[in-house]
């Protein structure tokens, strides 16, 4: 009885976010979490954008956080040493002006704090994030320079995961509202054997009015 | 007066008018950098980033002439004019400006565009984005075309109910008046009637989508890697277009191929061909007879508007590559996508400029009869109305005027020797092609006799 009192209260809940959320602001509608929820995470039913803020990427970046720490192959086989991550193409297949790096910042940074994974900035799909590595070495021959302070080669460390991902986003209608379903899929590949060791989704949905474009 | 008529003939609509026609006369010849000047001087975006029809026409001269990146700050601009979507228009103050409906006419207020525009809009933004090299771009782009694509149908539901729904709110003491003359002008064979009819056999595309977005879509996912999603944006064209379009079933081929993991996407070449200039709104007029009372009535000249299509410019292209010979063949007719969204809200239109010039007429003749003993304020009202009633009469004939009329697609492996020959009409032009497994070729005619305009860039793979 009590079960079927707590379906009724929750069915009339998400009736009541259907009917109201044609002309309000737009809300969460799921937010499926694949582990622990973090502190103050987003909440269904609170208010929100129709694309993706901050908090979005917060909230997915965490959990896939937790998720790889909960992995056991998030501890490198064998190895004391943390695993050396390039980060590799990240698509954003949305209809948003969106920086996939607002998602992969966070996520360097909570791994790089697990002490688990060191984020190499000497390696990347099109150019190095960082250029100054491969530049600093054109010193080794500049008598201007102590060479003793310049950095040498062969010194520098190759990665042996790579994090490749993907935010997808998926738009319907649900009578006069619009429902957007973004998809933030990660996987972290071992260069070496090409076997993807890690694969992570998060799916958020949000519900809102139809009135403008996800991107508006 | 001089300034009362000044200030009506300063509206948004005619300003609009003005630059459009001094924009075509260069845009419609291929003097594309001088186009974008009229508009936005030697930037070509220097102009009130408000003014939609103005960004609509720079960016398109911006990128017949190369300038990639200019075109798309303007087309920029443009979308964060074309926002509504559905609901947004589901009331006659939303898509007409509440209080102008009639009082005075749409040329009164600023130009809010039409539902396939913003398609294309989007559609356009990514061939630039593909052509700058920004793959990432385009890919957004083409998202956001495609969520247009699949609004179009709900969209163009909402637009002609709040047509209709204009109509509803001007259910007043002259709807009687107002039946009886929309009764007359859309009487069987008459200049209406016959208006329609010549729309009508235009044909239209099912649920106001074009297959050319979808086209360039799958072949952009194709050349990505992402044949599932190729396979089904480009069964989706082929079936817009009827399967007609030979290209399109080839790519679909390759894609589905690709898809069952049968064989990988070769390299191919996509030629893109805009033909000619697109089809436009003239004005023409026909008498409307106006009931003052049961006996009463007065005839009086009142304007529609009507959608021209205008001819291609050199036809398809012949292309020779690796020693083949191919042609483009049409994908998206202009005439027949802009007809569509016409035709839809036709009825509506119609509707209210009749009761427009039914109510201003009724009002006009009330303000003569109670001013004509009335001295020099008399005369001032007599002269004033009569100004104003005509600005109002004017037809609302905006459109983006720089639209091709005809969109063609080739698509073709590439050619070892890595260049293709592009023969259009008398001109022939060699197109070096860039490096990499998949290249995209603009080209554009404008008109017969003048040389193509070619672009080329590579993408994917």
């Amino acid at each position: 009885m009590k079960s079927l009192v707590q379906f009724a209260v929750g069915a009339c809940a998400a009736l009541a976010l259907l009917i109201g959320c044609a002309s309000q602001d737009p809300v969460y509608l799921d937010l499926r979490q694949a582990n622990e929820p973090q502190p103050n995470p987003p909440q269904v039913g609170e208010r929100t954008t129709l694309g993706l803020d901050y908090r979005d990427f917060e909230f997915a970046a965490e959990q896939a956080v937790a998720s790889f720490l909960d992995s056991p192959l998030s501890v490198k086989p064998g190895s004391d040493a943390p695993w050396v991550m390039a980060v590799s193409r990240m698509v954003n297949d949305t209809a948003l002006d969106i920086d996939t790096d607002q998602l992969v910042k966070k996520i360097r940074i909570d791994l790089l704090e697990s002490g688990r994974v060191i984020a190499t900035t000497a390696v990347g799909v099109d150019d190095p994030e960082d250029p100054l590595i491969a530049k600093v070495r054109e010193l080794q021959k500049d008598k201007l320079f102590n060479q003793d302070t310049v950095a040498k080669d062969g010194t520098v460390v190759a990665p042996d995961l790579s994090l490749s991902g993907k935010i997808i986003q998926r738009t319907n209608r649900v009578g006069d509202a619009q429902q957007v379903d973004y998809y933030f899929q990660l996987t972290a590949t071992n260069i070496e054997t090409g076997l993807a060791y890690w694969e992570f989704e998060q799916v958020i949905v949000k519900l809102g009015s139809n009135q403008r474009f996800s991107w508006q | 007066m001089i300034a009362a008529a000044a200030l009506l003939w300063g509206c948004a609509g005619f300003s609009d008018l003005q630059e459009t026609r001094t924009f075509l006369e260069s845009y419609a010849v291929g003097e594309y950098d001088a186009a974008s000047a009229v508009v936005g001087g030697a930037t070509g975006l220097d102009y009130p980033e408000g003014q939609l029809l103005s960004s609509l026409h720079t960016a398109m001269a911006l990128r017949a002439a190369g300038r990639f990146e200019a075109s798309q700050v303007a087309f920029d601009r443009a979308e964060s004019q074309l926002l509504w979507k559905s609901d947004s228009i589901a009331s006659a103050e939303d898509l007409l400006a509440a209080g102008l409906t009639l009082v005075g006419n749409d040329l009164m207020v600023s130009y809010r565009g039409t539902i396939y525009e913003g398609v294309l809009v989007n559609t356009y933004k990514a061939t630039n984005a593909l052509m700058i090299g920004d793959a990432a771009r385009a890919r957004v782009e083409l998202n956001r075309a495609h969520q247009r694509q699949a609004n179009a149908v709900d969209q163009l539901g909402a637009k002609v109910r709040a047509l209709r729904a204009g109509q509803e709110e001007d259910e007043d003491e002259h709807r009687e008046n107002i039946d009886r003359s929309l009764d007359a002008a859309m009487e069987t064979d008459g200049a209406v009637a016959r208006r329609l009819k010549a729309v009508e056999s235009l044909g239209e595309y099912r649920d106001l989508r074009n297959p050319f977005t979808d086209w360039l879509h799958g072949v952009f996912r194709l050349a990505t890697g992402e044949a599932n999603r190729a396979s089904d944006l480009l069964r989706n064209a082929a079936a817009l277009d009827g399967a007609r379009n030979r290209h399109v079933v080839a790519d679909l081929t390759v894609a589905e191929r690709a898809a069952s993991g049968a064989a990988a996407a070769g390299d191919r070449v996509w030629v893109v061909h805009e033909d000619g200039t697109g089809p436009y709104l003239d004005q023409f007029r026909f008498d409307l007879p106006v009931f003052l009372s049961e006996e009463r009535f007065i005839i009086v000249s009142m304007a529609l508007p009507e959608l021209r299509p205008v001819r291609t410019a050199a036809g398809p292209l012949r292309i020779s590559a690796g020693g083949e010979e191919h042609r483009t063949e049409t994908l998206l007719n202009v005439d027949r996508y802009a007809a569509t969204e016409f035709r839809a809200g036709y009825d509506g239109v119609v509707a209210k400029a009749v009761a427009g010039t039914v109510v201003r007429t009724i009002l006009q003749v009330a303000i003569q009869e109670e001013t004509r003993d009335a001295g020099t304020l008399g005369s001032i009202v007599g002269f004033v109305t009569p100004i104003a009633s005509a600005v109002a009469t004017q037809a609302d004939i905006r459109s983006w005027r720089a639209l091709p009329q005809s969109i063609g697609i080739a698509s073709l492996p590439r050619p070892s020797d890595g260049k293709i020959r592009v023969s259009a009409g008398s001109h022939t032009v060699d197109v070096p092609l860039p490096s990499g497994r998949f290249v995209l070729v603009q080209v554009k005619t404008i008109v017969r006799g003048a040389p193509p305009t070619v672009h080329a860039a590579a993408f994917g793979g």
